[in-house]
């Protein structure tokens, strides 16, 4: 699981915890490198808002920071960010709920530019707005779901957390994500019909 | 394996999460159903979709944000020269600090507001000496709308009509100048101008024990702050003023602060912090009797902060109306302009006035978003009829409406340094009207004066760098005053200020008149017929505090603002809404609206706050923002001149020129 967010070659995240706890701050810094990307296109998936992302995973970390030593470690680093993260994206979606999402076309803000299409519109004009609108659709499409279906989703299609992952994340059984999961989807193709159909 | 149960497992089968036999069953119906195959493909093709998402890395200084953000929470940046506080006194400032990034880190997020005012009513001198002693001399107004909102605010120009025009466009600028700076600094706020300097804390200076740790209340470190810190803050005013507490007095602060902050958090029941936050002891922190509880629940914290109140002697002014507190909620009917309900998930907003030992305070439960967007609100709710007491709700927007100017008013009045005080009561006159230029342009915006002269004076007392961008919470006042030729020169301003306002407000403005008059029609109505109050310190007392005035010297100018010692002219008796001075403003301004719809819009409520600054010159005046996402408490303190004999007015000055944002839990 922490190969995933690139720990290799630096030390173990129990390790730089443990430094962090002692009062060496600066071992915090790698810990916010190893997983901010992560983080950041999370929350971006969670609240649809780059600028929102950015102080978002900002105070996540913060939140991690201040409270790494109630951290345990019966869950992994990884999981434990996730799990603030989550919960900070989504009380910070419940207090503005009427805010109408906006899509990454309409709403660039300051992240980095999107570096992970498997499907790269390779410079092509009508392919880069083919597929900003086919990006801003999907996450119309997530704005749209439930809290608890959205998360789901967007941990195991995007993030491609396996079940037992979520379930730490969310605090919830295995068989609860199973039934979240395949119910956004649900949802999410009748939401994206002519997209699929395209 | 029937169709049902197999969809059941699709997802799972996909994502290859189902145990081996199950597996081989869903692979085993799906060879015989071409439903659910498709199904199945469907399936497949929109996790595909996400799956192909572009992936958003954070932004490259993101980290940067964090370190500061956790070494801004680690420091102490407030020391002075020579100061050796105790090391729960630094922890007290460095929570404070600690604050305003975060703040303004969802400065464009909507969020709860919790403002508290506290206006220190002031007669007697004694009285201002006192609570001058336990306040300082910082300055700050914050209420900055989001840059979307301020650009409403320019384009309606509805914040107080003529003068709304104009310091909409500057507040435009001055959120957004904010906005900017805030990124470009990585979270901090410096606004230019002089307006704001939260006192960054320069970490090259800081000895690097003070950059790890972990920072929660316990933690403290020392190092030198920026000179705005040393020389601004209640903390380095307390100082000088030899006002650490100590001891017992110490440890009560501690109390309440530890309270605080663990109520913020959810961490300590709410009586607990009944027990400990007492008049006294919220004196003690320095918060001028000011006290926020962190809630997103806006109704519970009405109830929690009026009984809060009054289990420490602290009285509704007067009875509280059965509108059952001024329900911003109410307004969520108002309509934006495309026509959409501007707010279905509407936020609460609360606010009742209570006084205790002649000392009064405000205390405002808001959106922040409401604050900001109460420009289209307020204009949609001039025309809406939304039940009982909607014109208390309507003048509570207001009155915070015209709180949030005053703070630019007495901002710009504090940079001049000014003298001595107005009277006590009544509007301010002389010394008064040059430090709050506004009450003339409120004046000036009276029928008889030609729209376009009365519109080219509000625009040279507001002075050309807030119609043309200048930071409107910031002090432009040095040009308000310094630059009186600016009145000789109204054409050079004018053009900026939305010139086709006045036109479309004229086509609107009959329409308008009459509709308040309705409205007007509509509140007195409402009012006769609403049930009788409950009686006081019963519990639908206790929540249903809101809107209310002195019954005494001014009943009917109840709403306008927290007006105890203001004689107000009230034409109008008992639970009416309009103060009789606004009706009558309000009539000359319906009739003045033809020509001059901007400026006479501002009129009646500038007027009662154009009275009330008179005797707001002698107070302080307090907001505290409490922003529950991010658990943080917002202190933003403005003292006016001359309201202080322990403070100089070269201090004052000095202070206000290095204005500064305090913050605390």
């Amino acid at each position: 699981m922490i190969s995933r967010f690139g720990t290799s070659g630096g030390p173990a995240d129990s390790e730089l915890v443990s430094q962090v706890v002692g009062g060496d701050g600066a071992a915090f810094g790698p810990i916010v490198e190893r997983y901010q990307d992560r983080l950041y296109n999370t929350v971006y998936r969670m609240v649809g808002s780059a600028e929102d992302a950015r102080d978002l995973v900002q105070e996540v970390f913060v939140k991690a920071y201040e409270n790494l030593a109630s951290f345990k470690g019966t869950s992994s680093l990884y999981t434990w960010l996730f799990r603030i993260a989550v919960n900070t994206s989504l009380s910070h979606r419940r207090k503005r709920k009427w805010v109408r999402m906006a899509g990454p076309a309409a709403d660039p803000g300051d992240g980095e530019a999107a570096s992970g299409w498997t499907d790269p519109a390779d410079g092509d004009p009508a392919r880069e707005m083919l597929a900003a609108e086919t990006e801003a659709a999907v996450q119309q499409a997530l704005a749209q779901l439930d809290d608890e279906h959205r998360t789901v989703v967007v941990l195991r299609d995007i993030q491609h957390c396996d079940y037992r992952e979520i379930a730490d994340i969310l605090g919830v059984p295995t068989g609860t994500v199973k039934s979240r999961l395949h119910r956004a989807r649900l949802l999410l193709r009748d939401k994206l019909q002519p997209l699929l159909k395209a | 394996m029937l169709c049902e149960q197999a969809r059941d497992h699709l997802s799972a089968y996909l994502d290859r999460e189902l145990a081996s036999e199950l597996s081989v069953a869903v692979r085993a119906h799906l060879e015989s159903c071409a439903d659910c195959r498709a199904l199945l493909a469907d399936l497949r093709a929109t996790a595909g979709l996400l799956g192909r998402l572009p992936v958003h890395r954070a932004p490259a200084d993101l980290a940067d944000d964090v370190q500061r953000e956790i070494e801004r929470c680690t420091i102490l940046p407030a020391a002075e020269p020579g100061y050796d506080a105790e090391p729960q006194e630094r922890t007290l400032a460095l929570r404070r600090v600690r604050l305003w990034p975060r703040v303004l880190a969802v400065a464009a997020s909507v969020l709860l507001v919790v403002g508290i005012g506290v206006l220190a009513l002031l007669g007697p001198a004694g009285r201002r000496g006192r609570l001058d002693v336990a306040s300082g001399p910082e300055t700050v107004p914050v209420l900055g709308p989001p840059a979307e909102h301020g650009a409403k605010f320019a384009k309606d120009g509805e914040i107080g009509g003529g003068v709304g025009s104009a310091a909409a466009l500057a507040k435009k600028e001055a959120v957004s100048d904010y906005k900017a700076d805030d990124r470009r600094k990585g979270g901090a706020l410096e606004v230019k101008e002089g307006g704001w300097d939260e006192g960054r804390t320069d970490l090259a200076k800081v000895p690097e024990r003070a950059r790890a740790g972990p920072s929660d209340l316990e933690h403290v470190a020392k190092a030198p702050g920026p000179d705005s810190l040393a020389k601004g803050t209640d903390l380095g005013t307390r100082l000088r003023a030899a006002e650490k507490p100590s001891g017992d007095e110490l440890a009560a602060v501690q109390q309440v602060q530890r309270a605080m902050n663990q109520a913020a958090n959810g961490e300590v029941p709410i009586d607990e912090l009944r027990q400990v936050a007492t008049v006294d002891n919220l004196k003690r922190t320095g918060y001028n009797n000011t006290l926020v509880i962190e809630t997103d629940a806006p109704a519970e914290a009405n109830k929690d902060l009026t009984r809060l109140f009054l289990s420490n002697d602290w009285q509704p002014v007067a009875p509280p109306p059965a509108a059952a507190g001024a329900r911003v909620e109410r307004l969520a009917g108002a309509k934006d302009k495309s026509g959409a309900p501007a707010r279905q998930a509407a936020p609460n907003g609360y606010y009742f006035l209570a006084h205790s030992d002649g000392e009064f305070v405000w205390v405002v439960i808001a959106d922040r978003d409401y604050i900001t967007r109460f420009s289209s609100q307020l204009a949609a709710a001039e025309r809406l009829r939304v039940g009982n007491g909607s014109g208390r709700q309507f003048q509570a927007i207001r009155t915070l409406q015209d709180e949030v100017r005053l703070y630019n008013l007495s901002q710009s009045q504090v940079v001049q340094g000014g003298g001595g005080t107005a009277g006590a009561s009544g509007p301010a006159k002389g010394a008064g009207e040059a430090r709050y230029p506004r009450e003339t342009e409120v004046s000036a915006a009276a029928p008889a004066v030609p729209a376009e002269a009365a519109r080219r004076e509000v625009i040279s007392k507001l002075g050309t760098a807030q119609v043309t961008g200048g930071n409107a919470y910031a002090p432009t006042t040095g040009q308000v005053a310094a630059q009186p030729s600016q009145a000789a020169e109204p054409a050079q301003a004018a053009p900026q200020v939305k010139p086709a306002l006045a036109v479309e407000e004229s086509v609107a403005a009959k329409t308008r008149a009459e509709q308040e008059r309705a409205g007007r029609a509509n509140a007195l109505d409402l009012a006769g017929a609403a049930p009788s109050p409950p009686a006081e310190g019963t519990p639908e007392a206790l929540e249903a505090i809101a809107v209310h005035g002195e019954k005494a010297e001014a009943p009917a100018a109840a709403l306008a603002v927290p007006t105890l010692q203001r004689p107000a002219p009230a034409k109008e008796t008992g639970d009416r809404v309009l103060a009789g001075g606004e009706q009558k403003a309000q009539e000359e301004q319906a009739a003045s609206r033809t020509q001059a719809a901007p400026q006479a819009r501002a009129a009646p409520a500038s007027k009662a706050l154009a009275e009330r600054d008179g005797r707001a010159t002698n107070g302080t005046f307090s907001y505290m923002i409490l922003l529950p996402a991010n658990q943080e408490l917002l202190v933003i303190r403005v003292q006016r001149p001359g309201v202080s004999a322990d403070v100089t007015a070269t201090d004052a000055a000095e202070d206000a020129e290095k204005p500064t944002v305090e913050s605390g839990h």
